[in-house]
């Protein structure tokens, strides 16, 4: 399971509900924080580095992804970078967050999932901040 | 797993991928399945030339849905799955996701073609409304679940199809 952290409001929920899915499960996790290095580390509105901290936070509850964290810089949306990450490690489903929100929010934070949704053959689990993690 | 899985029943290509997926799905995490047909009246229905014979077409339309429905229930519980059905009229994203909440899934699964390009505002529609309005996770499929996770339902769905067509043709190859 690659989870994909792109700084969107929805991705810690996504992280968090990837988590306890694979805790439940017992399926192996791989999160990709993705750092988009346009214009979103411009505006400090769009700026994806705090969010990328609470993921890590999250991940270091649970000791067994410690050394299955990526980092990667995709100056451009980092499609590929996903795609090359799922093959690389064989994921068999890809976990992002989506978000909910105004029109412009939705343009903005959407183009990931959509762009994947095109590109790939894997499975995508979408999850937004509404989702209630109820195997917890 | 999950416990309550929601699917659209259709005849597009990728409503029956998503079916596919979606027993699969619930007979490998023993989930319940709730098979939702959306019932939509063709356009031609509104021509002038069809306002005599309207009804007697609308009940050929009506055994078309049923028949549908009665498909996907069949492979459902050939793969052992328990399952409920739906059937529905309006428009499918917003029903969907209202069938969803009715039955506090878990997820919802829904097909999408994996096809860059054009037209792809009309190839993926239904995935891109369900997946900013939903409030449950989406499960986006564009392939049947490899064999090991289910394989083909057996009910002359596209899939089906297109693999024994792929097997009539390997076994013409000399």
């Amino acid at each position: 399971m690659l989870v994909v952290h792109d700084g969107s409001p929805g991705a810690d929920m996504a992280v968090e509900y990837a988590l306890t899915l694979a805790d439940t499960a017992g399926l192996d996790t791989c999160i990709l924080r993705l750092r988009t290095g346009g214009l979103s580390h411009k505006v400090p509105c769009l700026r994806p580095a705090m969010k990328a901290s609470t993921a890590l936070s999250i991940a270091g509850t649970h000791p067994a992804l410690a050394e299955s964290n990526d980092e990667i810089l995709a100056p451009w949306g980092g499609i590929s970078s996903i795609l090359e990450t799922a093959t690389e490690r064989r994921c068999d489903v890809i976990v992002l967050g989506t978000h909910q929100g105004r029109s412009w929010q939705r343009l903005w934070y959407g183009h990931l999932a959509r762009g994947l949704m095109a590109m790939t053959d894997l499975p995508l689990l979408v999850v937004n901040r509404f989702t209630v993690c109820r195997y917890a | 797993m999950y416990k309550r899985i929601v699917v659209a029943v259709g005849d597009y290509p990728e409503l029956d991928t998503a079916l596919e997926y979606a027993i699969a799905l619930a007979a490998d995490s023993d989930a319940e399945l709730s098979l939702l047909r959306v019932c939509t009246v063709p356009l031609i229905f509104g021509a002038l030339d069809m306002v005599t014979c309207s009804h007697l077409a609308l009940e050929n339309v009506m055994e078309a849905h049923t028949h549908l429905l009665a498909c996907a229930a069949a492979a459902a519980e050939e793969a052992g799955v328990s399952y409920t059905t739906t059937a529905r009229w309006g428009a499918i994203p917003d029903l969907l996701m209202r069938t969803a909440d009715e039955v506090e899934c878990d997820v919802i699964v829904v097909g999408s073609p994996a096809s860059p390009g054009w037209p792809w505002p009309y190839n993926r529609y239904l995935a891109r409304q369900v997946m900013a309005r939903a409030r449950q996770p989406v499960l986006v499929v564009s392939q049947p679940p490899p064999a090991s996770y289910g394989g083909h339902c057996g009910h002359g769905c596209w899939w089906c199809m297109m693999a024994l067509l792929g097997q009539i043709w390997r076994s013409s190859m000399p």
